[in-house]
C-alpha cells in the first residue's frame, strides 16, 4: 500500500466543512441567521454548521470524551483560530443534541453524493469487500511514517 | 453514574456508507430491531445473522412494508436451505460484518460517554455522520476509502 498523503490539521478542518457544505446543500438544507434548524430567539454567535464540524472534527480526530476533545481545544491554536466563537462545553453539547434530527438526513446525503442513491437495493445488488489497502490496516504505523517520502521510490 | 444497555442495529448499504441507525434497549431480543423497522419509512432487502429470523406473522408485515429480510437459517432449521444459497448468503453477509467491526474500531462505537439520553443519541448520529463524511473526503481526495489513520494522524 502506499502511503496515503498527509492532511494538516488546517486541510482536515476545510475538507470536513466543505463536505458538510456539499451534503447540506444535497439534503437542501439551507441556514438562515446562523441556524440550520428555525427555532426562536436572536442569530447565534457560533454558526451550527461550525458546531456540526466541531462535532464531525470530534469522531474523526477519535476523541472518545466531550471533555478531552474541549481540553485539546482550547490549547489548539488552529482550532481556536478556525472557530473564534467557539461555545463552552456545555453549550456545544447542547447544540449538538439540538441538532440530532438534522444528523441522519446528512447522513444520507452522504449516501446520495457517495453515488449509491438511498434503500431500497435489491437483494442483487453486488457488495464490494473491504481489502486492508483500503481500510488502511497494512500500514497501522500511518503517523510514524509521516512526513511522507519527498522522492518517490521507483 | 448509570449505566444503560443500549442495542444498536447498523444498516450499511452495499459500498459501505451508513444508512441507519436503530435503537432498542439492551435486554431485547435482536429481531425487535427488526420489527421496529416497522414504524419508519424504511425499505429494502437486509441480510443479517440467524438472530434477524422473523416469525411468519411479522415477515408478513415486513414483506407488505417493502422490507425483505435475508437471515442465516438457525443450525436446527426444519428445512434447512440448500449449501449454495448458504454460501451466497454468508460470502455477502461478511464483508458487512467487517464495515460493522471497521465502524466500532475506528470511530470508539462500543461505548459512549454521555449524560442523557438526548445526548447519547446526538453522538450516536455523529460517528455515523462522521464514518460517511469520512469516506466522502477519502473518494474526494484519492486517500484509502476506509481509512481515517490520516484524519488521526492530524490531530
Amino acid at each position: 500500500m502506499s502511503t496515503p498523503s498527509a492532511l494538516t490539521l488546517e486541510e482536515t478542518i476545510l475538507a470536513v466543512y466543505c463536505a458538510l457544505d456539499d451534503a447540506l446543500a444535497c439534503a437542501k438544507v439551507e441556514c438562515r441567521e446562523g441556524k440550520l434548524i428555525p427555532r426562536p430567539g436572536p442569530p447565534p454567535d457560533m454558526d451550527d454548521r461550525e458546531v456540526l464540524c466541531v462535532a464531525l472534527l470530534q469522531e474523526l480526530l477519535g476523541y472518545e470524551s466531550d471533555h478531552a476533545f474541549f481540553l485539546w481545544l482550547q490549547n489548539n491554536s488552529a482550532l481556536r483560530t478556525a472557530f473564534p466563537n467557539l461555545l463552552s462545553r456545555q453549550k456545544f453539547a447542547e447544540r449538538r443534541a439540538l441538532l440530532t434530527p438534522l444528523l441522519e438526513r446528512l447522513c444520507q446525503a452522504f449516501c446520495v453524493l457517495g453515488g449509491e442513491g438511498l434503500p431500497p437495493f435489491p437483494s442483487s445488488t453486488p457488495i464490494p469487500s473491504t481489502s486492508a489497502a483500503s481500510s488502511g490496516r497494512e500500514n497501522r504505523s500511518v503517523s510514524a511514517a509521516w512526513p511522507p517520502p519527498a522522492i518517490a521510490l521507483p | 453514574m448509570y449505566f444503560h444497555g443500549v442495542r444498536e442495529h447498523l444498516i450499511f448499504t452495499p459500498n459501505g456508507r451508513l444508512a441507519f441507525i436503530q435503537q432498542v434497549p439492551g435486554n431485547r431480543h435482536d429481531v425487535q430491531g427488526l420489527y421496529a423497522l416497522l414504524k419508519t419509512s424504511f425499505q429494502g432487502a437486509l441480510l443479517g445473522d440467524c438472530a434477524y429470523q422473523p416469525n411468519p406473522t411479522q415477515e408478513a408485515q415486513l414483506r407488505s412494508h417493502g422490507i425483505r429480510m435475508h437471515a442465516a437459517q438457525k443450525s436446527n432449521a426444519r428445512q434447512p436451505r440448500p449449501a449454495y444459497l448458504r454460501q451466497w448468503l454468508h460470502d455477502r453477509r461478511s464483508k458487512v460484518e467487517r464495515r460493522i467491526a471497521l465502524f466500532d474500531d475506528q470511530f470508539c462505537a462500543q461505548r459512549t460517554l454521555n449524560r442523557s439520553l438526548r445526548h447519547f443519541l446526538a453522538r450516536r448520529w455523529t460517528k455515523a455522520l462522521a464514518h460517511n463524511c469520512s469516506r466522502y473526503i477519502n473518494a474526494a481526495r484519492h486517500l484509502p476509502l476506509e481509512s481515517v489513520a490520516h484524519f488521526h494522524a492530524a490531530a
